[in-house]
């Protein structure tokens, strides 16, 4: 008996008996569509996850003080303005770097009364973190030379303290700890690692350092963090190296690093790794809903094997042999699961590109996924398939008659 | 005790051609829970070429047992078979599955014919399974159907047609690959009189072209319209029946 044969008879029985071919195929068709749109999803979500970091900047370094854990924090020298200073100067392959002195602050108006982070920077900050302004415009150096009273309020501060008179904050005056400040501008939402952006307010460095914080260390005056941005992605790791010698020389060490240094491109890989972790694991709880398919198809390929114990019986009388029994079966098995693969992918696909189309998720149809998913389904049918093909093979053509 | 059934000067012996079938002290015993129960009983039986047999016998009395052997669907438990002048009952499942495809054509009392497919497929079959090709099948079987006259009827599937049909149908599956034998089981149990005419009307063409045919039955009549009948009993052939032709 030829596989031609054989094969020819199973398309044609799985295609005269379409309810149960449909039956047959449901649970492999859902399995990939369930595979392959898990996995195009979770690409896209990757995707999105990872361009959140990328807009950090990737040749991003923070530099902040270490202070806790370390054998003896009361030797821990804090990062300060001059360490920025001697950064920016020393340190060729630092491009730009801005300092960030962090504090709390009340922010009062027309019965708004909310607490809020201030961040004291410079106006680079703003091309440094990859930020854009909503509405007016950022920090600028006369700011800084005057130490105006002037704030940059993040997106959600803004809703929260004008509402829906926010498209009319700029000029207006809000109080942080009892001190009018003029709203300047209004920084586009984006969410951030490092702080937040969005529920954040913004002021001149030497303003917070001078009016909120108050104090000036020995060491001179204390930053939160640097943060700096080296020359390209690829001076990121020399810079980080220069940085660190720079300021293990200023802060006179000799044992542990009292500072930590922390490189964009390693969260992003960490990211990318999470994410990727959780796809692989999404994808693979998808791949399960395929074995439960082939399961299914292995049921029904029984069940049909019982139902068809007379067809099976006139094909041994008319000269089928055992062989080719098993032959059809285990094809018609490998056809459900394969048609039932093809239309599951295609679906998917179909899912996939519509909504990469019309929705901002970059939604992919990854081949290999593709390609895994098929033939794991095409295996499934194969293994699964076997078990009955056997059993209607070996079925006693005089019984089978009698059925 | 031995039953032989061998007359030649009553049978259309052609030339020095083995017979059609020879059974030689064929017994078959089933094992049974209640111990072991024995269908036939040494039995030899000779049947020539070109013959038309009628096999009769109560409920029990191994004709359908002698049926299976002579079809190749079962294996004599003692004694030796031939068919075509080829031994056969020794013969593994595979070869006896090749024996039927090419030696042998079913009629069944139920038509067994696979509902799903038309006609023209169900003919098809036995065809396939000798590996023509499509074209060729397609050719012989429409031809088959046309000599039962169902040449208008190929793309009907067997719920489609009558009774009659379907077992015409059935006898155009069975001839399509022009066996040396063409083994009936009760074909006219599910018909009614009108077309039980027909289809026996088709086996006495059949015969009359040159065909072995070995029908079970139970019903005299339809007995009476072979040239021979063997009448079964207790796994034994009771005796040989020449039928009188007016």
């Amino acid at each position: 008996m030829s596989f031609f044969t054989s094969a020819r008879m199973a398309v044609q029985m799985v295609s005269r008996h379409k309810l149960r071919t449909g039956l047959t195929m449901l649970g492999i068709l859902i399995g990939n569509a369930a595979v392959v749109s898990i996995s195009g999803f979770g690409y896209a979500a990757e995707e999105m996850a990872l361009d959140q970091f990328r807009d950090l900047g990737t040749n991003l370094l923070i530099v902040f003080s270490a202070g806790l854990g370390l054998a003896d924090a009361s030797s821990v020298q804090p990062i300060t303005m001059a360490d920025l200073e001697a950064i920016i100067e020393e340190v060729p392959t630092i491009g730009t770097a801005v300092p960030t002195i962090s504090t709390n602050v009340r922010a009062v108006r027309e019965g708004q009364d909310r607490r809020y982070e201030a961040t004291g920077t410079w106006p680079d900050y703003l091309s440094v973190l990859n930020l854009n302004m909503g509405e007016g415009r950022f920090l600028s150096e006369q700011d800084l030379a005057e130490q105006s009273p002037v704030v940059v309020l993040g997106d959600e501060a803004a809703n929260q303290l004008f509402g829906a008179s926010r498209s009319r904050a700029v000029g207006q005056t809000v109080l942080l700890n009892n001190q009018p400040f003029e709203v300047v501008g209004i920084l586009e939402a984006k969410p951030t690692v490092f702080g937040n952006s969005d529920s954040g307010v913004f002021l001149p460095a030497n303003v917070v350092s001078n009016q909120f914080v108050g104090q000036v260390s020995p060491y001179g005056t204390e930053v939160t963090a640097i943060f700096a941005s080296a020359s390209s992605i690829e001076d990121i790791t020399a810079a980080e190296f220069q940085v660190r010698n720079l300021l293990r020389q200023r802060h006179g060490l000799q044992g542990e690093d009292d500072f930590l240094i922390r490189n964009q491109q390693v969260l992003l890989d960490g990211a990318s790794t999470i994410v990727g972790l959780l796809r692989i694991l999404l994808t693979g709880t998808a791949a399960l809903s395929l074995l439960v398919g082939g399961v299914g198809i292995m049921n029904v390929m029984l069940i049909s094997v019982a139902e068809r114990t007379h067809e099976i019986g006139v094909r041994k009388a008319i000269g089928a042999d055992s062989r080719a029994i098993l032959q059809q079966f285990a094809i018609e098995a490998i056809l459900l699961a394969s048609t039932g693969g093809i239309l599951g992918i295609a679906l998917s696909s179909g899912i996939l590109i519509t909504v990469r189309a019309v929705t901002p998720l970059v939604t992919i149809v990854d081949p290999v996924t593709v390609l895994v998913a098929f033939s794991l389904s095409t295996g499934i049918g194969l293994v699964f398939g076997i078990i009955p093909a056997r059993k209607a093979a070996q079925l006693d053509p005089i019984e089978a008659l009698r059925v | 005790m031995t039953s032989t059934l061998s007359s030649p000067t009553l049978t259309q012996t052609q030339g020095s051609l083995p017979p059609a079938i020879r059974l030689q002290e064929v017994s078959k015993v089933f094992a049974l829970p209640e111990g072991s129960f024995r269908a036939l009983d040494h039995v030899t039986l000779q049947i020539e070429r070109g013959d038309y047999c009628a096999i009769m016998g109560p409920s029990g009395s191994g004709k359908s047992t002698t049926m299976n052997i002579i079809g190749c669907l079962d294996r004599p438990s003692d004694g030796r078979y031939w068919l075509d002048g080829v031994e056969v009952s020794t013969l593994d499942d595979t070869a006896l599955a090749h024996i039927r495809n090419q030696k042998i054509g079913f009629v069944f009392q139920q038509f067994h014919l696979l509902p799903a497919l038309t006609a023209l497929e169900n003919v098809m079959m036995p065809l396939a399974y000798r590996q023509l090709p499509h074209k060729e099948q397609r050719q012989q079987a429409i031809r088959a159907l046309e000599q039962m006259g169902l040449g208008d009827k190929i793309r009907q599937r067997p719920s489609q047609l009558s009774g009659g049909q379907q077992q015409r149908v059935a006898v155009a599956r069975a001839i399509v690959t022009q066996p040396t034998l063409l083994l009936a089981d009760e074909p006219t149990g599910a018909l009614d009189s009108k077309t039980s005419d027909d289809v026996m009307e088709i086996f006495e063409s059949l015969y009359a072209a040159g065909m072995t045919i070995v029908m079970v039955t139970h019903s005299p009549d339809v007995a009476k319209m072979a040239r021979r009948i063997v009448h079964f009993a207790d796994g034994q052939i009771l005796r040989l029946e020449q039928v009188a032709r007016a």
